[in-house]
Order: C-alpha cells, then sequence, then structure tokens
C-alpha cells in the first residue's frame, strides 16, 4: 500500500516541479535547471522533430534517460512522471469510475495510439511536423501555460484588483497584492487572446474520463505508444502467482489503462504503466512487479500481445500519415497565407519556414518567456498544419532589442539561440507605414512615437518635410518613414502606435530588402 | 458512442446526484450573490476627479547654479550646498520623489537614462535630511526590468537607502488641471501625488518630437494612461501638466548628454560629455540653460516657450543669476 502512496508522491512533486519550471522560465532565466526541461524529455518529439526538421535536433538529448527508463523500467515514465499523466489521474478523480471487462484481447481503442505513432513518423518523413499536436509534453506545458495557469493568473489578478477598491476590503487585499505580484504573478499580466483554445483542449481531455480512466494515455497518446513498444524488452513487468491468483476479478477492474486481461493473470504488452494499483488491491498477495526475462514473461503468458498493429493497419497508418502530410509538403496547404507579406512574422533567431515548423513541438515555452508576450500562438495564420508554432504579434508585445530569451529556451532548436549582436541585425520583417492612418501623414497631427522608439542606434525611421507650409500659419509636422536597410522588424513602432485598433505602422514579413 | 451513453447513464446514481444537484447550484448561487454584491461595492475612489494642492515651496536659492568636473557625486554635492542645502527644501519626516530618467534599455554610457552617480548621491542627502521615505521610479519604455537594471539607476539608488519600486497600474488617480489648455485632467501616480517633495532628475538629451528632452518633458514619468495620446499636442500637454505637479528642485543631467537619435540612442558616437550637472528650482531656466549646452536657442524648443508664456519661470538667461562651480 505504501508504494501506492510513494507513487503519488512522485507524480506530485514531478507535476509541481514541471509547474514550478513554467513558472521559472521568465527574465531573467537565472533559474540552474533549464525551465523547458520536460519538453526535451520527449524521444518521440527527438525522433519525428529531427526527421523533419532534416537535422538531427541535439538539445533533445535528455530524451535518452526517458528512453533508457523504458528500456528497464518499462512505461514507468507514464504512471510515474509525466505531467499530464498525472493531471489525468487528478481529474479523473472527478468522474465517476467506469466499470470494464477486459476479455484476453487489448481493447479496439487501445490500438490508435500505435497508428498516430506511425502516422505521425511516416508524416515526418514528408518534412511535416504533426506530433506536436498528441505529445504530452508538448500538450502540457502548452495546454498549462496558455489554457490554465494565464487565465487563472488574470482571474486572481481581476479578484485582487476589484477587493483593493472595496474600503473594507483592501486593506487585507494590499498586501496579497504585493506579494502576488513579486513572487506568484508575472510581470506583465499575461495576455494570450485565444487562451480558451488551450483551455478546451485540457478539458477535452479530462473529458475523456467519461468514458474510460487515462482516456488519453489508452487511446491517444503517441509517445506511450513507443514507450509501449520499447517496453517489451525491459525486465521490469508485472507477473502473477497462478496459483494464489483466484480469478476474482478485481484487478482488471482497478487497472486504470485496461491493461490486465479478463483473467487477471495476464498483461497486454505495452499497456501497462506500473502504477501499481493491482498489486495494492489484491488482498492475496498474487500480483507482483519484479525483474524477470521479457521473454519469459511471454513464455508464460504472463505478457499477451500487445495493442500494435496488424499488417494492414500498419500499412494503413503509414499511407494516412502520408496522405495528410502531402498537401503541406507539396505547398498546398489550404490555408496557407496567399500573400507572401500575410505570412507569421517568426522570432529572431528562427529556423527557415518549413524546417522551423518541422523542428517547432508546439510546446508554448517561448510564448512563455517571451517578456512582452509578443510570440503567440498560431491559429490557421500559418496554415492548418503550421498550427500553435510562435509567431510574434507586435500589436500585443514587440521583440525587446536586449532580449534572446526565446532562442534560449526552445527545446529542439527551432529558434536558434543566438548572441545579441547577431540577434540585434537578424531582420524578421519590415515596417510599412499606412498614410491613410498615421497622424502627421493624414492629418497633419503631431505624433512621431514610432520614431521615438525605435530601438536601433542609427534609426530605422526618419522624420521628413516638417516646417512652415507655404499658407501663412500652417505648420507641416514632420512624418515619418522606414529606412529600409535599417529595420530589424522588431515591431515596438507598432506596438507603440496610438491609434486606436489596426496601428498606421505594421511589420511585414516578405518585405525584406524593399521586394516582395 | 450509444454504448457509452447507455453506461454513463446507468452507472449515475441519480438519488444522490439530485442531492448533489441542489448542493452544486445553492454554492453557485452563493458565490454568484458574494460576486455582485463585490462588484456593487466598488470603492468611492472611482469616477470622481481631484484637485491636488501646489506642493509646499522650499527655501532654496533663486537662480541656476552650473557645476562642472568629473566627481559627479562630489558636484551633487557643491551643487546642493549652493542653492543653500537640502535641509531648506527637505525636512525630517519628509516623503522625497526622486524622478530620474529612467526610460530605455539602456547603460549609462549610452546616456539613454539618468547617471546613476546623481541619482545615488541625491537619494543620500535626501536620507541625510532624515527624509522618512525616498521613493525612486519612473515609467520605462521598454521591459521595466531591464530597465531598472541596465541602467544602474536602481541598484544605486536601493544602496543607498531609497525605496525603488515598479509601476503598479492600480495606483493612478485622475486629477483635475484647472488652467488646462490642452487637457482636463490627467492620471496622476499616487506614490508621486502623496510626497512632501518632488525632485525632479532628468538627462538632457536630443529628441525626435520635442526638439529636446529636459526637465519638462521628465516629468512625463508620474502619469498613467494612454501615453502615445500625449504625443500629439505635447508642449501644451506638459506645461498643463507643469501647472499642477511642481517639482521644488530640478537637477539636469549633462553628465553624458544624447546629441543625436535620441531618446533612445544606443550609438556611443552620439554621446557626448559635458561632465555638468545644473540645479534650479526655476523649471524653465534650467532647461533654457540646458539648451545652450546643445547650441539650441531655447526660444527654440517649444515646451521652454511655452512653459515661460504660462508663467512657470524664466527664459531669458541675462536676467537670471548663474553661479558656477568647478569641482
Amino acid at each position: 500500500m505504501c508504494l501506492i502512496w510513494l507513487r503519488r508522491l512522485v507524480q506530485l512533486l514531478s507535476l509541481a516541479f514541471f509547474l514550478y519550471l513554467i513558472g521559472r522560465n521568465n527574465y531573467p532565466l537565472d533559474f540552474p535547471i533549464p525551465p523547458e526541461l520536460f519538453s526535451r524529455l520527449s524521444p518521440l518529439a527527438a525522433l519525428t522533430a529531427s526527421i523533419s526538421a532534416r537535422s538531427l535536433l541535439t538539445p533533445f538529448w535528455p530524451a535518452l534517460f526517458i528512453l533508457v527508463s523504458a528500456l528497464i523500467l518499462g512505461r514507468a515514465f507514464c504512471g510515474w512522471v509525466c505531467p499530464l499523466g498525472t493531471t489525468i489521474d487528478i481529474t479523473d478523480k472527478l468522474f465517476p469510475v467506469r466499470k470494464e471487462k477486459p476479455g484476453d484481447k487489448p481493447s479496439p481503442a487501445s490500438r490508435v495510439k500505435y497508428l498516430i505513432l506511425i502516422g505521425g513518423i511516416s508524416a515526418s518523413l514528408l518534412g511535416v511536423q504533426l506530433v506536436g499536436y498528441l505529445d504530452p509534453l508538448s500538450i502540457a506545458p502548452r495546454s498549462y501555460i496558455m489554457g490554465v495557469l494565464a487565465p487563472l493568473e488574470l482571474l486572481a489578478r481581476w479578484l485582487l484588483s476589484v477587493a483593493k477598491g472595496v474600503g473594507w476590503l483592501s486593506p487585507t487585499a494590499n498586501p496579497f497584492s504585493s506579494f502576488a505580484n513579486k513572487h506568484i504573478f508575472s510581470f506583465l499580466a499575461p495576455n494570450f487572446p485565444h487562451w480558451y483554445v488551450h483551455t478546451a483542449i485540457i478539458v477535452g481531455i479530462a473529458l475523456l474520463a467519461l468514458w474510460r480512466r487515462r482516456g488519453f494515455c489508452r487511446m491517444l497518446c503517441p509517445l506511450g505508444a513507443l514507450l509501449g513498444t520499447v517496453s517489451r524488452l525491459a525486465p521490469m513487468g508485472r507477473t502473477v502467482d497462478a496459483e494464489r491468483c483466484k480469478d476474482c476479478g478485481t484487478c482488471p477492474a482497478e487497472c486504470k489503462m485496461g491493461a490486465i486481461a479478463g483473467d487477471g493473470v495476464g498483461t497486454f504488452g505495452g499497456e501497462c504503466i506500473l502504477c501499481l494499483n493491482c498489486r495494492s488491491s489484491c488482498r492475496l498477495d498474487a500480483v507482483h512487479f519484479r525483474f524477470a526475462s521479457p521473454l519469459t514473461r511471454r513464455k508464460e503468458e504472463q505478457e499477451l500481445a500487445s495493442a500494435g498493429p496488424s499488417r494492414r493497419a500498419f500499412i494503413a497508418s503509414i499511407g494516412t500519415g502520408l496522405v495528410l502530410a502531402a498537401p503541406r509538403a507539396l505547398g498546398a496547404d489550404l490555408f496557407l497565407p496567399k500573400k507572401k507579406n500575410n505570412a507569421p512574422l517568426r522570432p529572431p533567431g528562427a529556423l527557415p519556414e518549413e524546417r522551423f515548423l518541422g523542428a517547432c513541438i508546439r510546446c508554448g515555452q517561448c510564448m512563455r518567456v517571451c517578456p512582452t508576450w509578443g510570440l503567440q500562438p498560431t491559429l490557421l495564420e500559418a496554415g492548418l498544419a503550421g498550427m500553435f508554432s510562435a509567431r510574434l504579434v507586435p500589436r500585443i508585445g514587440y521583440c525587446e532589442y536586449n532580449c534572446n530569451l526565446c532562442g534560449r529556451v526552445c527545446p529542439s532548436g527551432a529558434i536558434q539561440e543566438l548572441p545579441l549582436e547577431e540577434k540585434q541585425i537578424s531582420v524578421i520583417g519590415l515596417a510599412v507605414i499606412d498614410r491613410n492612418r498615421c497622424l502627421p501623414w493624414a492629418k497633419n497631427e503631431e505624433c512621431l512615437v514610432c520614431e521615438e522608439v525605435c530601438p536601433v542606434p542609427q534609426k530605422a525611421i526618419v522624420l521628413k518635410g516638417g516646417g512652415k507650409g507655404k499658407r501663412k500659419g500652417y505648420k507641416r509636422i514632420a512624418r515619418p518613414m522606414v529606412v529600409t536597410d535599417l529595420c530589424i522588424g522588431c515591431g515596438i513602432c507598432e506596438n507603440r502606435c496610438p491609434l486606436e485598433g489596426k496601428s498606421a505602422i505594421v511589420v511585414e514579413v516578405g518585405m525584406v530588402g524593399g521586394d516582395s | 458512442m450509444g454504448n457509452f451513453v447507455n453506461g454513463y447513464l446507468y452507472d449515475f446514481n441519480w438519488k444522490q446526484s439530485r442531492r448533489d444537484f441542489l448542493k452544486t447550484i445553492g454554492t453557485a448561487g452563493l458565490g454568484a450573490l458574494c460576486g455582485g454584491l463585490l462588484g456593487c461595492k466598488r470603492g468611492d475612489s472611482s469616477g470622481e476627479v481631484i484637485t491636488v494642492e501646489q506642493p509646499k515651496t522650499g527655501e532654496l536659492t533663486e537662480g541656476l547654479v552650473v557645476v562642472t568636473g568629473r566627481d559627479y557625486r562630489a558636484m551633487v554635492r557643491r551643487g546642493l550646498e549652493a542653492m543653500g542645502g537640502l535641509s531648506n527644501l527637505v525636512h525630517e519626516g519628509d516623503v522625497v520623489v526622486v524622478k530620474p530618467n529612467i526610460g530605455w534599455d539602456r547603460t549609462m554610457e549610452q546616456a539613454a537614462n539618468t547617471h546613476p552617480d546623481v541619482v545615488a548621491e541625491l537619494v543620500k542627502q535626501c536620507v541625510a535630511c532624515r527624509a522618512e521615505e525616498v521613493r525612486v521610479f519612473d515609467y520605462p519604455c521598454n521591459d521595466a526590468r531591464r530597465t531598472y537594471v541596465r541602467s544602474g539607476i536602481a541598484a544605486a539608488a536601493e544602496a543607498e537607502g531609497a525605496s525603488v519600486s515598479f509601476i503598479d497600474e492600480d495606483r493612478y488617480v485622475e486629477v483635475a488641471i484647472p488652467e488646462g489648455v490642452a487637457l482636463d485632467s490627467f492620471l496622476y501616480y499616487q506614490d508621486c501625488m502623496d510626497a512632501d517633495v518632488i525632485i525632479n532628475v532628468p538627462i538632457a538629451k536630443d529628441h525626435s518630437l520635442t526638439k529636446l528632452t529636459l526637465g519638462f518633458k521628465n516629468l512625463m514619468g508620474v502619469i498613467g494612461g494612454n501615453r502615445g495620446k500625449w504625443h500629439s499636442g505635447i508642449r501644451e500637454k506638459l506645461v498643463d501638466l507643469w501647472t499642477v505637479v511642481r517639482p521644488q528642485l530640478t537637477v539636469i543631467d549633462a553628465t553624458r548628454i544624447l546629441v543625436a537619435n535620441g531618446p533612445t540612442g544606443g550609438d556611443l558616437a552620439d554621446v557626448k560629455i559635458m561632465d555638468t550637472i545644473i540645479l534650479s528650482t526655476d523649471p524653465v531656466a534650467v532647461d533654457a540653460h540646458a539648451a545652450t549646452l546643445f547650441n539650441i536657442d531655447p526660444e527654440d524648443v517649444y515646451c521652454i516657450k511655452e512653459g515661460y508664456q504660462r508663467g512657470l519661470g524664466e527664459i531669458d538667461l541675462t536676467k537670471v543669476n548663474i553661479e558656477r562651480i568647478a569641482v
């Protein structure tokens, strides 16, 4: 029994550590452990991102530890460490347990994750990274950062600010607010306009509990499928003392993964996550987890056939992966921006677009670390296959001149870490002035904020044409013009333009060098 | 899918759930009620525009004190002495705001922010006058954390005992401007409004919009709301602000000045080392003198001209008593 409590403790510590790292993933980035660590642990992301980016992505070396752990301990990662798995274990408790009666074969649903795994790898062969949408070590940080922590912080800030305005509450609220601002909250209030998309994803995953416990892990998780495959070689496994077992039916019903066959003895290969529930619920002490040869386990029918695909299903899923990836690989993604200047702005240090999308695992860490919240997840702006990748939205946040944090935390190197001097001359786009909106141009009204805030030392915006006009008493206001050779596209001009609504100066991709 | 729904309904305990349902509704209703009450009882500070009293003036000497030298801290001390001593302005128990320019994520050498030594020495002198609290803050245009660190001002001021803080967006109060030309009111930062003494410590820089940014422009750090909108008609708006908020002492840091590509700067070639500090109680005269360092006629700098025309000080430097000290 105490082993269950140990497992729960390890799960909670792991989740807490994961969330703490997210919390420390911001300026000045001085925590000794890289805050994006969990996203570098996925061997699946390492494999598929390397294939689709066409280069070995070395930042993923910590994933070797997880792979080795699966080779020795089976899917213990899933049961003890995975932050999404722990989250699901917690949310599962909010729902009634569905009684299940497994047979002598794994349920059809368990097969689906293998097909997803194979399809995802096939797609990556065509250079299209789709695995990031279902890899738990991408889903967990992305959904927590934008779908859970951001709205919770906004809610807390709102409640505190209301409380501070109420006479009798403010003496209590003010110290709370100061403490929270200093130690808990982000420096600037989180700003993710489509946060609810990510809340919906994690709520959707939690709602799978209406069907089965650990629904995502059983049916959808491609990392689970990969570790499950590898775990067939692992010495650690579930064995049952067939003499003691009285076929009472407790452990097949207790198993969160539906990994135990109806007779209570056999375990479906690659499904067990070593949560040890069966061991603790067996009154006859018949269930053991021990090191043994996997061949022996299979011979003794302790380990049964996995939910891996039949040959036909295998080929079908390769085909599906290729078919899903083909439109993108051929440049025919339906949702790709038609005009080049509508393309998403990528941060400095980002790989060229297709390789960027191949390497990006959609983990959201760069969006978390960006001090102005300028990096935002795309929906369809980069095409369907580019969803949830990072683009700069200057109206929300600009790229700080002296900052290179996104490159430092990107787990895959989709955003390369650039030294500051290099980053400060990396052009990500070009500012374009709309003379019909810009105050000096359109109304002869004073402004010039864009020129004022431009961080380029020689100023990438110049003011021309001010002075006395031909008419008496008319003073012509100097007008801003972008210096094409100097503008790096950081977007502070677009961010600070005082117009309501759309800025009069916008940064566009594809205008680099003056021609599209 | 049908199986799953049936199974769910079949397994559900309906008797239990009715009770639970009522419990949930009850709790939610109570929560909504509390929320509603909280929402209704907004404090009495909403929507009202208040008028502030003019801050008390100190007994410092009139005219300008221009100090030159290389030891910036000593220059500040000598300058204050020549003004009659800071203790004539800062009394025991006073809350003082030392308002430097911490606007940009730039180093001290790049001359985009006030020199940390100048700020630190002022803080030290206020503490020596037994001020209760010396507040140092500004509203940076770049990321505030980076700006406070890279400018060197936060560390230097804290070392001398200042309370250095970031702007808290919840602490603005709407204040009326009775003599306003372009504005009727503005949002005033509470930490400044509550203070007994305000010492304005700008750095002298070229500025694309206002030609130069000196003492008048530096006070913009204490306002809230849409700063972008202030840039249209900025001279009138700045002087409107000065009719309500009157720092008793302005110390212009012209140790290094930015002669081009201001206010952000970034290129050391645009920085000119002048080793000068100018002190005065007269905001017009002090800015006018600083303009001469750029070889610009004060009458050409609209803020200074507007301030003079509205009676905030003297623009003609021949009419001003100037004491020059070399350290």
